[in-house]
């Protein structure tokens, strides 16, 4: 072996030499050259070995060692890192040019997640914020004086990761710490100081001694669970709404793993510096995982359109309905407040139109008809059976009045609503006037009748001329049936006078009749007497027969039983006198 | 950043939660309520350039019933040890917490006494013995939370003195 190096080294100089003598002396002088020159031969030799069984299983070490855990990753990712930097410093072209072409499409799906992210939220909330899920856990939100998106979470997510926290052991210092989205940030120093107490305590009271390793794993409030992950440097605390799984726990252990791997040495020198674990919050991240509640079967859509056409039908329906018992209403109203009218029975059937109603009518109430159309509603629109009735309504006894009695021009009827009486005033025919008040109680309704408003101007002439006639005296000379000659002219004028009565009294349907009472003075017999106080009488007759009047006359020959009895031929008590009687057509004198 | 654990300890009704009080809220109140287990508040402040987060642990008061729970000492970063200038045995206790933590976090860590209370008229800690502890090197503040006398300063030396280490 030693000759071997020997040659080797002799071989690699100088040509052979093959004198013994030289070789002895080169053996004296370079012995301690020779010995090193062979030591490093044989180094570079085992190195040679080494590297060459090493490059052997190289491959197969590091795929049985990854696979064993993240130790040799954890190891090399520095040293990786390190290189990385130092060649992108050195050749910063070279990877711009290598990772150009992957650029654009990593920001285009970047861009694409994030606004996929967006709308899917953006719908989510809109699917909550106007169904009636939506409405009730927005009012469950109002009680539980909670913000919506928390209640939202609390109903539609089985867990989810809200809070992590890397915390270093010894002191309780926050070294990093990560919210989830749409999270309430809360003060992560007090949390973790008081975390670390709790433990602490519960250390203190639970744990049996010399037993170091019992620890809290894990803490239950309400919906949340604190999962803690420890070791000696630093422990992970995770904060979960709901119930996660246990993968989540291996998780934490996995990263915790990581992190202590990476930041042993500045855990190990932790001073309150909290700056090189920034570096830490991609770890964290990973550990934020959630699990949404499954959506129940989604309904189809043409049981959606269904279901939409059934809504719209029976909103219509519903409206129309409303709309037509409004109308109905109002018909009613018009009816009922009707004079004439009185509603008995108002029948809706399931199809709304027309309407069925039952009502009491009077003949000269206003037209079902023209009543509707006032209010812009068609007769069509109801059924009505009527029954007839008379009305006792002022208005429609008014009607009544004016139409039964045939009112003559400038005569008005008039309501005392006081006293409910009908006040009848004008100029009227006598006979009218008569008949009116017969006529005006026969209507039901008219109870009190004042008609002293009502006045004939013939009836004015009538009294006159009936004054005048009566009052005058025919005195006639004695013994004969001859007026006097100063008396000649009022036997003509009374004629005239009573035919001018007779037509006026026919003209208004008066009856007239007329009586002549004829008178004698004591002179004479009693039988004479009455004879000629009878042809006196007949004097007046005969004139006014001649005149062509047919006025029933009835005449009486009084004799002397009227004279006066101091003077014997009295020119006073040789007369006629006359006396006039009205009679209406029922024959009643007035 | 840089965050620090500091622990406030003391003997019971000295007015520990009362200076952390001041000092974090800027509140005082005269009811004395007693701290159960450790209470912890924050306070962010920049001293010398360099942003502290102060994480400060209020805990129980030791009397003769309950003791330091030391396991909330771990990873303190420095204490303020808390007596009652009214009380002369609460100096003592305050000695004695002093020394007892030292053992278990290391003589170097940074701590201060603060003798509390300095508004009262009655006190009953005299001068030349305070004057002796800082002869002994223990550092000494007089602070009154109620008045707000020298709870800033306490904070900012003990944050000083844990940046120093």
């Amino acid at each position: 072996m030693s000759s071997t190096s020997e040659n080797s080294v002799v071989s690699g100089g100088s040509p052979p030499n093959t004198d013994p003598e030289v070789d002895k002396f080169k053996e004296l002088v370079f012995r301690g050259e020779l010995d090193r020159i062979e030591e490093l031969e044989r180094k570079l030799d085992s190195q040679l070995r080494s590297t060459k069984s090493v490059s052997d299983v190289i491959a197969e070490a590091v795929v049985m060692r990854s696979s064993k855990d993240n130790m040799l990753s954890a190891a090399l990712s520095p040293i990786v890192e390190n290189s990385l930097q130092d060649a992108l410093k050195k050749r910063p072209q070279d990877f711009i040019s290598i990772i150009f072409p992957i650029v654009g499409s990593l920001i285009r799906r970047s861009i694409s997640e994030t606004f996929s992210s967006m709308l899917g939220s953006f719908s989510k909330s809109l699917e909550f914020s106007f169904s009636p899920k939506g409405i009730k856990w927005r009012i469950e939100a109002i009680r539980a004086g909670k913000s919506f998106s928390e209640i939202v979470m609390l109903h539609t997510v089985v867990y989810r990761v809200e809070q992590i926290y890397l915390i270093h052991s010894e002191s309780g210092l926050v070294l990093s710490n990560l919210v989830n989205k749409g999270v309430h940030d809360r003060d992560a120093d007090m949390i973790s100081g008081m975390l670390t107490a709790i433990q602490d305590f519960a250390k203190d009271c639970f744990a049996t001694a010399g037993d170091e390793s019992s620890s809290l794993n894990s803490l239950d409030m309400g919906d949340y669970t604190i999962y803690i992950e420890r070791s000696p440097l630093a422990y992970l605390a995770c904060v979960v709404r709901g119930q996660a799984p246990k993968e989540l726990q291996v998780k934490l252990r996995e990263t915790l793993e990581l992190i202590l791997a990476k930041f042993n040495d500045v855990l190990q020198d932790y001073r309150g510096d909290d700056s090189p674990f920034v570096a830490a919050a991609p770890y964290l991240e990973d550990c934020f995982a959630e699990q949404l509640v499954e959506e129940k079967k989604k309904i189809s859509f043409v049981t959606k359109i269904l279901v939409g056409i059934f809504i719209i039908l029976f909103v219509s329906a519903l409206t129309y309905k409303i709309y037509h018992s409004h109308r109905m209403n109002s018909i009613l109203n018009i009816i009922g407040s009707e004079p004439g009218y009185i509603l008995i029975d108002a029948e809706s059937t399931l199809i709304p139109k027309p309407w069925q109603l039952v009502a009491l009518k009077d003949a000269f109430a206003v037209p079902l008809p023209e009543l509707l159309s006032r209010g812009g509603y068609s007769a069509d629109e109801v059924r009505c059976s009527f029954i007839p009735i008379d009305s006792r309504e002022p208005s429609i006894v008014m009607k009544k009045l004016q139409q039964k009695l045939e009112l003559p021009l400038g005569v008005t009827i008039k309501y005392d609503l006081d006293n409910d009486s009908y006040h009848i005033s004008g100029l009227a025919d006598y006979m009218w006037i008569t008949n009116a008040k017969t006529i005006a109680y026969t209507i039901p309704g008219v109870d009190n009748l004042d008609i002293s408003g009502l006045a004939d101007p013939r009836f004015d002439v009538l009294k006159r001329l009936k004054q005048e006639i009566e009052n005058t005296v025919i005195r006639f000379a004695r013994g004969g049936e001859i007026p006097i000659s100063t008396d000649q002219h009022l036997l003509d004028e009374v004629s005239e006078k009573l035919v001018e009565l007779e037509k006026l009294t026919n003209a208004m349907g008066i009856a007239l009749t007329l009586t002549i009472y004829g008178h004698a003075d004591l002179t004479g017999t009693e039988i004479r007497n009455y004879a000629i106080s009878q042809a006196r009488a007949q004097v007046l007759a005969a004139k006014l027969y001649a005149k062509g009047s047919s006025i029933p006359i009835s005449m009486y020959g009084m004799g002397s039983s009227f004279a006066d009895t101091t003077e014997l031929e009295d020119l006073d008590s040789r007369k006629i006198e006359m006396r006039i009687h009205f009679a209406n057509k029922s024959g009643i004198d007035f | 950043m840089v965050s620090k654990k500091v622990c406030m300890l003391g003997a019971f009704s000295v007015g520990k939660t009362s200076l952390v009080e001041q000092y974090v809220r800027s509140i005082f109140s005269d009811q004395y309520l007693s701290t159960v287990g450790v209470k912890i508040s924050k306070k962010l402040i920049t001293l010398d350039a360099t942003e502290v987060n102060l994480v400060l642990w209020d805990m129980e008061g030791k009397d003769e019933f309950v003791d330091i729970n030391m396991a909330y000492l771990r990873g303190a970063m420095g204490f303020l040890v808390v007596a009652d200038l009214s009380r002369r045995e609460t100096l003592d206790e305050a000695l004695q917490i002093r020394n007892s933590v030292l053992e278990i976090l290391g003589e170097k860590t940074p701590n201060i006494l603060l003798l509390n209370k300095c508004d009262l008229e009655t006190l009953e800690i005299p001068e030349t013995q305070i004057a002796s502890l800082e002869a002994r090197g223990i550092s000494v503040i007089k602070t009154s939370a109620k008045l707000n006398i020298g709870v800033n300063e306490a904070f900012l030396a003990i944050s000083t003195k844990m940046l120093a280490v």
